[in-house]
């Protein structure tokens, strides 16, 4: 098997804008399902809405292209139906944070065991260049003409803090760094966040002065600095940046592997014991 | 027969799906359907099924589609404003053609309305609650007995022809305990996924058979079956396509394949139609009052009948038609303000007499309410 | 007693005297002796304070009234309860009130009142409130006898299962009893 046994190279052409960068994630993902030798017939991938969820139905695993937002909630139910089977969710950031927020948090507390990858380029691709939840503050959007004025989510810190045991986060430049949270989300037990910073020119960059693709990553590879990097400067300083790499990686019981004690403990109870006289 | 036990209407629900072979529920409480996410939670387990809670009633359907997918029978339970939530993937369930049991036991609303109080004001949301043309089966059983047998059926018509179904229930059969003997249904069909012919190599997941039916196989099998599931207008291999004619194609057969079917989707009981006047049209617990009024109408001479559909969509155009050939007088008694109404308007011919009855306050519309609307269309 | 076709039996007093358990716990018993039975209850605000009531309505034919709106036979444990639910009775029904709690009995002519300390009887010969509404099911079963009081029995622990069990058999006949006494004095 090679990795391009992973893609469906007959229904090409991608739907991707010039310049788009969501392959370069989508690229790293399957460099490293190829690496972890993913079985394709026991992966699902669940995606929904937007160009982050749209991407994953070129990719030959089972697909479950679901309603915007509620990728996470749909995965749930196909976990929970086959705790063997790997789970995948890939999300824009839109889809993920602002109509999907509450199935987000609900997915990391629970510890459920999902991959789930978050494409975060600032803005609502699909439906126009609107502004998301994680769109920075001054930058314009067609929603916010006069520059974004609401604070932006931190997707690592909110998963953290929501339950998920593995978060990490990568970004289009740092391919390396990308590659490697990727690889250890995938062989994570429990719920894995990855973020990965994403360039959008057309809806973002052009609207934003940064129409040229090439300057569009110019721009993430200077809005992120490593932990090592990130632990010499003020706090001021990190506030401008993201920090890429790994935040958390715990390993507590998985929500399936609760489920199967408690299905045995059942099991136990309802067993008839016969005993000879 | 034994016939010596007393079951809830809901608790006749979770039962007859666990008799289905429901393996899966997802929920999110609210009043007056919770009893039923309440005995599976118990219950599931006991079959190594499993039930989660989830974090709203969008998540639930979602959630129930998801395990669907991998081949597994599964429910929510729901009502009032939480159908209103559920509608967004139930019309995925649709379109997607995963077959889930959506059910909803009917309180009074719009909103919040009253939680414990009755109505029956979702029969046109079951149908028209979700934007395009989405189809839908509905069945709205009166009795804990037919609750039982019901659930089963809404299990078999969502596996064999690949949608969801809603099964309506409403505050009074969901909360009254009433006679059941579950033995007498243990020989009932129970009806599982069909699965494809075709290898995987020829396989096209949207490629209806004869039937207009596809056949989904469950994701995670060994067989290399491998492909996209999409809420959006897709082709045969799944691939979403907005091409003209996968469009239309797409829009047709998931409407035409239960218009196909209907005839088999469609259940309904017809009490002293043969030589009626007066015909009573009434489902859920206003057609218990019915049933009565019926025949107490019959012992003061009144040539009255009764139609009750138990399929609600698709709607049983013909054989009201057929029921309604001879009568002067239809009354057409609802716990709303007139829903049912609608569709027999529809069917109906300009001389017949059309009486509603229409009471939205909460109060089971009583037998002798129903007769006393008989006897004066009968008297005029 | 009450020899008719169907008979509509309300239970009621207020939030937490068990009222809608008790109404379950005699529907289960007649379904068992083989009648159709319906059981229904005031839900939400309702039940947890002001009058709480349960129904059950029984007969050897199909039953389509669901809700019982005219009683046959009614259980007030309290006042507020005997004067909301008193003016239903069908003529000729029976009316059994708790004396403990109910200090002014309904007035009708046309119906059979049962006046009985059944709280008090509870307090002191089961030692708690809580066995009133099991004792009250015994007290009705004593003067309808439309159940085997085997069946009754079994009726409850069905619903509330073996806790108690002892003190719940003790109320049932205690209950019985005192129900056949007052048949037995007529």
């Amino acid at each position: 098997m090679s990795i391009r046994d992973y893609v469906k190279e007959d229904v090409f052409p991608l739907f991707t804008c010039p310049g788009c960068t969501h392959g370069t994630v989508i690229n790293t993902f399957l460099r490293a399902a190829d690496e972890l030798k993913l079985d394709r017939d026991k992966t699902v991938i669940v995606c929904a809405i937007g160009c982050a969820g749209r991407t994953p139905t070129y990719l030959d695993f089972n697909v479950l292209r679901v309603t915007h937002g509620r990728a996470l909630a749909f995965a749930t139910g196909v976990k929970l139906a086959r705790p063997d089977v790997k789970v995948i969710v890939f999300m824009g950031d839109g889809d993920a944070l602002a109509i999907g927020g509450n199935h987000f948090i609900h997915a990391a507390r629970r510890n459920i065991g999902i991959t789930a990858v978050v494409l975060r380029n600032e803005i609502y691709g699909m439906t126009g260049g609107q502004y998301a939840p994680t769109t920075p503050v001054g930058a314009k959007a067609t929603t916010a003409p006069y520059g974004m004025i609401e604070p932006s989510f931190d997707t690592c810190k909110l998963a953290a803090s929501a339950g998920a045991t593995y978060v990490a986060r990568g970004d289009i430049f740092n391919l390396n760094n990308l590659y490697n949270v990727m690889k250890s989300a995938l062989q994570h037990k429990g719920f894995a966040l990855v973020e990965a910073l994403t360039s959008c020119p057309i809806q973002f960059g052009r609207r934003n002065k940064v129409s040229d693709p090439a300057k569009m990553v110019q721009r993430i590879k200077n809005m992120v600095v490593t932990k090592a990097v990130a632990e010499k400067l003020s706090t001021e300083e990190q506030a401008e940046k993201f920090i890429i790499g790994e935040f958390v990686n715990t390993r507590e019981i998985e929500l399936t592997e609760r489920y199967a004690k408690l299905l045995d403990i059942n099991k136990k109870e309802n067993e008839v014991v016969i005993t000879m006289s | 027969m034994d016939n010596n036990k007393l079951l809830q209407g809901n608790q006749a629900c979770a039962m007859g799906a666990i008799k289905a072979g429901v393996k899966f529920c997802a929920g999110y409480p609210i009043t007056p359907s919770s009893e039923i996410m309440e005995i599976l939670a118990e219950e599931l387990p006991k079959v190594e099924g499993k039930f989660i809670q989830m974090e709203d009633e969008i998540a639930s359907v979602g959630a129930i589609i998801g395990a669907s997918v991998m081949g597994v029978k599964s429910l929510t339970p729901t009502s009032g404003p939480g159908f209103d939530l559920k509608q967004e993937n139930i019309a995925f369930a649709a379109m997607a053609e995963i077959p889930v049991v959506i059910v909803d036991v009917q309180r009074s609303g719009p909103s919040t309305g009253g939680a414990t109080i009755c109505a029956q004001g979702d029969l046109m949301q079951a149908k028209y609650g979700r934007s395009g043309d989405c189809p839908i089966i509905a069945l709205y059983p009166n009795s804990v007995k037919e609750i039982y047998k019901t659930t089963i059926r809404a299990f078999n018509l969502a596996e064999k022809y690949m949608t969801p179904v809603i099964l309506l229930l409403d505050e009074t059969i969901g909360h009254m305990r009433e006679n059941i003997n579950v033995d007498d249904y243990q020989d009932m069909e129970i009806i599982n996924r069909n699965f494809p012919e075709e290898s995987a190599t020829d396989y096209l997941p949207y490629r209806p058979d004869e039937s207009g039916v596809v056949r989904l196989v469950p994701f995670g099998n060994d067989k290399g079956y491998r492909y996209v599931i999409s809420g959006m207008h897709h082709t045969e291999n799944g691939m979403p396509s907005i091409a003209k004619n996968s469009i239309q194609n797409s829009i047709e057969r998931i409407n035409g394949k239960i218009d196909k079917n209907k005839e088999e989707i469609w259940e309904w009981e017809e009490i002293d139609t043969e030589d009626a006047e007066t015909l009573v049209i009434a489902c859920g617990c206003v057609s218990r009052s019915a049933v009565e009024a019926v025949k107490v109408a019959r012992s003061k001479g009144y040539k009255a009948g009764l139609f009750r559909p138990i399929t609600i969509w698709p709607f049983l155009d013909e054989p009201l038609k057929e029921a309604l050939k001879n009568i002067k007088t239809v009354i057409v008694p609802e716990m709303n303000q007139g829903q049912l109404v609608h569709k027999i308007n529809e069917l109906i011919n300009k001389d017949v007499k059309v009486v509603q009855l229409n009471i939205f306050d909460g109060s089971l519309i009583m037998p002798e309410q129903i007769i006393e609307v008989i006897e004066e269309a009968c008297h005029k | 007693m009450l020899n008719k076709d169907k008979i509509e039996m309300r239970f009621s007093g207020s939030g937490g005297q068990g009222v809608v358990l008790a109404s379950m716990i005699y529907a289960n018993a007649l379904a068992k002796e083989g009648f159709n039975v319906i059981q229904t209850q005031a839900y939400g605000i309702e039940a947890r304070g002001g009058a709480s009531s349960g129904e059950a309505i029984y007969s050897k034919n199909t039953i389509n009234h669901l809700h019982s709106t005219t009683p046959d036979v009614l259980l007030a444990l309290t006042q507020v309860a005997c004067d909301k639910y008193v003016m239903d009775v069908k003529p000729g029904g029976i009316v059994i009130c708790d004396t403990y709690y109910v200090d002014t009995l309904p007035e009708r002519t046309d119906i059979t009142i049962y006046a009985v300390p059944l709280t008090e009887i509870a307090i002191t010969q089961m030692g708690k409130e809580m066995f009133t509404n099991t004792l009250s099911l015994g007290f009705i079963n004593g003067i309808m006898n439309n159940v085997k009081p085997g069946n009754l029995m079994e009726a409850l622990v069905d619903l509330v299962g073996n806790k108690s069990k002892e003190e719940n058999s003790r109320a049932l006949s205690l209950g019985y009893a005192k129900g056949q006494e007052f048949i037995n004095n007529q």
